[in-house]
């Protein structure tokens, strides 16, 4: 590989970490992290004012995240896969669980509006956990790349 | 990303092509986003600092902080697209040039400092409205130079 394209790597990590910060914020801000909140978000509460949550718009805020997160998720995966973990068992288990766990953070809406009430639970987890799958990546780029002897 | 592999980009037509069209509408986006910007949320000091906190005066509200999030975490995810794709292709293209590494971080680092002064600005103080402003015009400046040079190259 380049020596130089270590260094963009690097600098497309620093903004992917920006980027998940600005998620949490969105999300702390948005909806909140208690399954209360989760629950007021999508579903309503009356004695607070809050509307539920439509069709379309929960459609509008998961139709760009679907290919978005997809895409943003295959280029950090790819880049992983560049680095001495990729032939590694827990590298495809990686795969499995950043794929699956942005699946359930970006449908679990969808299915609270649907009336499946339990997904409050399923966003929550399934976001933590995207999160700390991705800064688990971040650091296996980052380390692997910082690392390297030039 | 096969054009990171292929051994010599200028003499292979089809890829030469691909990348020619690529920088173009890479070039374009960056110069609309300057147009965008100073159209929607403005890029003086004065207009950015009436889209985030309001005028009273002009009975202009100030942008929520949901829709401040919103518009920030867009940003992040287009600008780092953007730039991950033209920086492969300018290390690609433009190895050969001595000051090409200079380039690459001042435009990476200059985009990143932006946009980490923007949250600064709305949350904390508004003097980092300038330092947001500076560091989108470097980087813009940075990422023209180099789809530029890119494209000098690809026709060389």
């Amino acid at each position: 590989m380049h020596n130089t394209y270590r260094l963009a790597i690097v600098y497309f990590t620093l903004f992917s970490i920006l980027l998940l910060v600005s998620a949490f914020m969105l999300f702390f801000t948005k909806i909140g992290f208690s399954i209360e909140d989760i629950n007021t978000y999508y579903i309503g509460n009356e004695a607070k004012f809050m509307h539920a949550k439509t069709l379309s718009g929960t459609l509008k805020v998961l139709y760009p995240h679907m290919f978005s997160i997809a895409l943003f998720s295959m280029v950090i995966l790819h880049f992983v896969y560049f680095t001495k973990f990729n032939n590694s068992l827990y590298f495809r288990y990686l795969i499995i669980l950043t794929y699956l766990s942005i699946f359930l953070e970006i449908f679990s809406g969808f299915f609270m509006i649907l009336g499946i009430s339990m997904f409050a639970f399923v966003k929550l987890a399934s976001f933590i956990s995207m999160f700390i799958v991705f800064l688990f990546l971040f650091w296996l780029i980052l380390h692997s790349i910082l690392s390297q002897k030039k | 990303m096969q054009f990171t592999i292929v051994k010599n980009l200028k003499k292979d037509s089809t890829m030469n092509s691909i990348l020619k069209g690529l920088i173009f509408f890479i070039l374009l986006y960056i110069i609309a986003d300057i147009f965008v910007k100073y159209v929607g949320i403005g890029l003086t000091l004065d207009t950015l600092n009436i889209s985030l906190f309001g005028n009273e005066e002009e009975y202009i509200e100030p942008m929520s902080q949901a829709l401040f999030l919103e518009f920030w975490h867009t940003e992040i995810f287009f600008i780092m697209m953007i730039l991950l794709t033209l920086s492969t292709v300018y290390i690609r293209l433009a190895s050969n040039i001595r000051h090409y590494k200079y380039i690459l971080n001042l435009v990476m680092s200059s985009a990143i400092i932006s946009l980490i002064s923007l949250p600064i600005a709305y949350y904390m103080s508004n003097d980092f409205i300038l330092i947001y402003i500076l560091g989108y015009f470097i980087w813009h400046g940075g990422a023209i130079y180099m789809s530029l040079r890119s494209l000098w190259e690809l026709y060389a």
